[in-house]
């Protein structure tokens, strides 16, 4: 890690615990800003933990999260985050179209921006011609996409997909996971994905997994 | 096994849901325990009530060929026989008196034997006025007619010639018309005018004032009625059948009168308005509750589908899934009914008379009720799925989104069809006059036109599912465009997120104006109800308290001032009675003045069709020979105003009737004191002209404070040989039987039942709707919460469908209250009498509803959406 880079979010002696069980223990961590991150490990071994935690959406049981490289205000930092779910979490009354607008619309972007920025981020996962469709007339792998637009069309400062592509096959799960690659990059954003599949994750820069529950195992390539 | 395994992992991992469906159980057991107290209570009310309304029981008359003694030893012998006397009744030529006034004589009279303990144990036959309460008592109207007071002598003629007797005291005769009825004869065949001359004497002066002179010999029977069966039709079999039992025992040695038998039979009758107002009132009710039930399982409607679904697909036989569906549903009954009946029990305790209890039948049918309710409404939907064969199709259900497209019935135009329908037979009901209880000429019992129910019973799912449809395309046609939303609004997709759901809104928002819609009715109905009966109070009495002269007394108009000087006595009016033959009709003539008569009666416009009361009064004074008359006497006999009419009255010193002319000056349908059949209201100074006579027949009082008048005014007559006696508005609704076909019901019970769980369903429609549709968004709302929507944001995602919902509700609620009111004012027109001339409307009663479904509307809005919406890591987990 290059002292240069500006550090997003940075995790420090992270112990979380549920119950007795202890899911994740001495975890450092720093995201990079603009870089794309890949977080790898089985089922269980706290992927989603560590997102929530990055995302400050969980308190950690012990140890610390800052953010020195997002706004101080956390209602403000929220925004600043954006999130991929596994599942494609759309509204399912709402057109694809009005799916991705629906964040900036909350944001308080004005109607013809919304709509100009979205279809933009739906043009960038060559999903345009599915504007007008509701979630129900989509395919899962199209559903995620759409999903995948609208969090390009927040031009957030730092993305956190959970296993986007756990329910799609494998070709579209590399061609949904470089889209959301290529689309955060292109705003300049960092992305941290979560999956437990290694040869996905051999499409990104630094690759941190999880081992063994409670270890910390990070690796980064060149 | 596996139905089992699938209820206990039930329980434990949705008791809340289970609980929610149970309560609507509940709410539906409850109700009809509570409307099956209701009914088992009003009609063991009427039996009570007719049984205590009659002087005598059984009147047994001894035949000519029967014995006397050997009938009273077989009346003796009847079950519930709790007291009996023997009475005899002579018809002999004629009394006489010779007073300082001249010697005075009657026409034939009737000479009665009763024992010193008659008036004591039959109250209801005689009252005593002036004088001994024993020896020989002379009947108030004789003693006017002989002008004998206590002390007097008259003598009785018979063909054996003539005894004397000393007056001991003056009694009236209250029940005189079945005392002096001809026993044998079918009830209410075969009337005839009572004697106005009789004497009471003992048994021992009776034989020596008859001689040979025919002798009746009748035994009077009074039965314990705690024996009775509380249900009317059940007392009136088991007392009819007693007295046929006796009739066969005597073998023709007598006899029997049963008036017992006759009140009851009448109390049937009233029992079936009852019945009516059960099913007219209590129906839609249960209509309702099932509603309510319906929307319960609804709210997980799509779940439960897509776990049957998905249990087909792991290969559960139909059998299995019925199992447990019906299972589920019994798990539910269950705890509905084990919450239902004790609620049940509290909602009578509250609403019903004291007294009243649940009986086994109806706790039974309840619960009943409640199973099949939790079985249609657990399993209904999922059944056509579960029959399905189509593997494929089960594949597509499980995996299946919100539905949004109209169901079957409002594309076959069902409203629309009901609606029409409900018109139509409202428009044939409305022909015959809204006769909805038929009384044909002929049959002595009433019978009721159920075909008159068909209108309300199709106007409501009719109403329903129009406002189902105007809620949906009204919801369809959002756009947002028009709200005044501010930055981080996003109306434009509010509005399309409600076009999506115009389904579960249009649902809700006929749910809740049914809801509403039963609360509106029915209290709007026993409002009017209410309105009238005391309006029938009032006019029964004639005004807030009225001075009763007994029959045949000549208190002139001038004792009036006397009244007037009362305490409490704002104004007096003299209001004569007579009675005028109508061609062969014998009807009630009421004497007034005209211009001020209005002072004191309780006048509605509507007791003069086509005109006013001020107007119709004042046509009369402007025409001293006019007469007001009936629309069924004005018919008949093809009168028209100014027409000539000659009515014969009683008039000059031997009170002969006479021919006396008047002229027609409009119709009346109700008067003050008047009955609810043919009558005729004339100016009083003419009539007091033509006949010779003045005589009062009630003086009416009005007065701020009836009761107290009354008794002051009660004060100052005791003591007089006048006979009056004093009624009072507030004091009467307990006693006084008016004659309308109500008169026997309590509807206040039954109305407070309705309030009630108005009320509550109004209350579960309104919240169970809107948590059903937050339970579906609860997705939607953590969703909104994770893509940074504030709570202000996310509430306007969910107000806005409530908005919607509860707007389309309670508007729909009115129109749908005022419709079914209207027709059940109408269509129940014979129950009211007299009939309401508009619907009396609780504004009160529906501010408060209208307040409590604001409030629950609020409270789950606010309250559930921020407790679904918030987006915890686990919720965050199921995206
Ligand atoms: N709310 C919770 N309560 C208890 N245990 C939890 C909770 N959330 C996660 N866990 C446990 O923590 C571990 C890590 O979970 P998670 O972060 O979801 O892993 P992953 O996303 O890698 O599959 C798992 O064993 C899971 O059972
Ligand atoms: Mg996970």
């Amino acid at each position: 890690m290059s002292t240069t880079e500006a550090v997003l979010v940075s995790v420090r002696a992270l112990m979380m615990r549920y119950g007795s069980t202890t899911t994740l223990e001495d975890v450092d961590l720093d995201v990079p800003a603009g870089a794309d991150m890949a977080l790898t490990g089985r089922s269980g071994s706290g992927k989603t933990t560590l997102l929530l935690v990055i995302a400050g959406l969980l308190v950690p049981t012990q140890g610390t999260v800052t953010w020195p490289g997002l706004d101080g205000n956390p209602r403000v930092r929220r925004g600043q985050i954006g999130m991929v779910f596994q599942a494609p979490a759309l509204m399912p009354e709402l057109t694809a179209l009005q799916n991705v607008t629906l964040p900036l619309r909350l944001r308080g972007v004005d109607r013809p921006t919304a709509e100009r920025d979205a279809l933009e981020a739906l043009v960038a996962v060559a999903a345009a011609d599915l504007r007008d469709a509701l979630p129900t007339q989509l395919s899962g792998g199209q559903q995620q996409r759409i999903a995948i637009a609208r969090v390009l069309a927040g031009r957030h400062r730092l993305v956190l997909a959970d296993e986007p592509t756990g329910a799609l096959d494998r070709a579209h799960a590399f061609e949904a996971a470089l889209a959301l690659r290529d689309g955060v990059a292109a705003v300049g954003g960092a992305l941290v994905l979560a999956t437990h599949d290694p040869e996905l994750a051999e499409l990104f820069d630094h690759r941190v997994a999880i081992v063994d529950g409670s270890v910390r195992h990070s690796v980064r390539t060149s | 096994m596996r139905t089992s395994r699938w209820l206990t992992g039930l329980v434990r991992r949705r008791p809340f849901e289970l609980l929610v469906a149970a309560v609507s159980i509940m709410l539906t057991v409850a109700f009809v325990a509570s409307l099956g107290a209701f009914v088992t209570q009003s009609h063991a009310a009427l039996t009570v009530r007719a049984a205590a309304s009659v002087p005598v029981d059984w009147q047994v008359q001894v035949t000519p060929q029967g014995d006397p003694a050997a009938v009273e030893r077989q009346v003796r012998k009847v079950p519930g026989v709790r007291v009996v006397e023997d009475i005899a009744f002579a018809r002999v030529d004629a009394l006489q008196s010779s007073g300082p006034q001249g010697s005075r004589s009657t026409g034939a009279a009737y000479v009665v034997a009763v024992s010193p303990a008659y008036a004591t144990t039959f109250p209801g036959e005689v009252r005593h006025l002036l004088g001994s309460t024993s020896g020989t008592m002379l009947f108030q109207q004789t003693a006017a007619n002989l002008a004998a007071e206590p002390g007097a002598r008259i003598s009785v003629r018979t063909a054996s010639g003539a005894k004397s007797l000393t007056v001991d005291g003056v009694v009236d005769l209250p029940a005189e018309d079945s005392l002096f009825q001809v026993v044998g004869l079918a009830p209410g065949a075969g009337v005839s005018a009572p004697p106005d001359n009789v004497v009471l004497v003992t048994p021992e002066v009776f034989r020596s004032v008859v001689g040979r002179t025919p002798v009746v010999h009748q035994i009077h029977v009074g039965f314990a009625h705690g024996g009775l069966p509380a249900d009317p039709q059940a007392a009136t079999v088991a007392v009819q059948g007693r007295a046929n039992h006796f009739q066969a025992a005597v073998a023709g040695g007598a006899l029997v009168g049963d008036n017992l038998g006759t009140a009851l039979s009448q109390a049937l009758e009233d029992a079936r308005y009852a019945n009516l107002l059960f099913l007219l009132l209590g129906l839609p009710g249960l209509a309702l509750s099932a509603v309510v039930a319906a929307l319960v399982v609804s709210l997980r409607s799509d779940r439960r589908r897509r776990e049957v679904a998905l249990l087909r697909l792991r290969g559960a036989t139909l059998s299995q899934i019925l199992r447990v569906l019906a299972g589920e549903a019994l798990v539910v009954a269950f705890i509905g009914g084990l919450l239902g009946v004790p609620l049940s029990l509290l909602a009578i305790r509250l609403a019903l008379p004291a007294g009243t209890t649940l009986s086994l039948g109806w706790m039974a049918s309840a619960i009943a009720g409640g199973v099949v309710l939790a079985l249609a409404t657990q399993t209904g939907p999922v059944v056509a799925l579960a029959f399905g064969r189509d593997r494929t199709g089960v594949a597509a259900e499980a995996s299946r989104g919100q539905r949004t497209g109209s169901p079957w019935a409002l594309r076959a135009g069902l409203d629309v069809i009901l609606l029409a329908g409900a018109a139509l037979s409202f428009a044939l009901t409305s022909r015959s006059g809204y006769q909805v209880v038929l009384a044909p000429e002929g049959i002595p019992q009433t019978q009721i036109n159920y075909g008159a129910l068909v209108g309300p019973a199709l106007a409501w799912p009719g109403l329903a599912l129009l406002v189902w449809r105007l809620t949906a395309w009204t919801t369809g046609r959002r756009t947002g465009r028009w709200s005044r939303a501010g930055a981080g609004a996003a109306p434009e997709l509010e509005a399309a997120a409600l076009r999506h759901r115009r389904r579960v809104v249009a649902r809700g928002a006929a749910g809740l104006a049914v809801a509403l819609g039963l609360a509106v009715s029915t209290a709007t109905f026993t409002a009017t109800y209410d309105a009238q009966a005391r309006l029938d109070v009032a006019l029964t009495v004639g005004s807030d308290v009225a001075v009763v002269e007994p029959p045949g007394a000549t208190v002139g108009p001038d004792a009036a001032a006397g009244i007037a000087r009362t305490a409490g006595v704002d104004a007096v009016e003299p209001l004569q009675h007579r009675f005028g033959y109508v061609g062969p009709d014998l009807q009630d003539l009421f004497g007034v003045n005209a211009s001020s008569f209005a002072r004191v009666g309780p006048l509605q416009d509507a007791f003069v069709p086509g005109s006013t009361i001020t107007k119709t009064l004042a046509a009369l004074q402007a025409r001293p020979d006019g007469v007001l008359l009936s629309a069924e006497t004005l018919h008949d006999y093809q009168l028209h105003p100014g027409d000539l009419i000659r009515i014969r009255l009683q008039s000059g010193r031997n009170r002969a009737y006479r021919p006396v002319d008047f002229h027609v000056v409009g119709q009346v349908t109700e008067w003050p004191t008047a009955p609810k059949d043919s009558f005729i209201v004339a100016n009083a100074s003419y009539i007091a002209q033509r006949t010779g006579s003045d005589a009062v027949g009630t003086f009416l009082v009005s007065s701020k404070s009836p009761a107290a008048t009354a008794a002051a005014l009660r004060a100052n007559l005791a003591g007089t040989t006048s006979g009056a006696r004093v009624q009072d508005i507030s004091s009467a609704g307990s006693h006084v039987t008016s004659a309308s076909g109500l008169a026997g019901t309590d509807l206040s019970g039954l109305s407070r039942l309705e309030l009630g769980f108005g009320v509550l369903l109004a209350l579960a429609c309104s919240g169970l709707a809107l948590l059903g549709g937050i339970l579906e968004r609860r997705r939607a709302l953590v969703l909104l919460a994770a893509l940074g929507a504030t709570p202000r944001q996310r509430g306007r995602f969910l107000a806005g469908e409530a908005r919607a919902m509860v707007v389309a509700g309670v508007l729909g609620g009115a129109v749908t209250g005022a419709t079914i009111a209207y027709m059940l004012v109408k269509v129940l027109t014979g129950i009211f009498d007299p009939a309401p001339a508009s619907a009396t409307v609780p504004w009160g009663y529906l501010a408060l509803l209208l307040g409590v479904v604001a409030f629950v509307t609020a409270t789950v809005v606010s309250g559930v959406g921020r407790l679904v919406a918030r987006a915890g890591p686990s919720q965050l987990r199921d995206l």
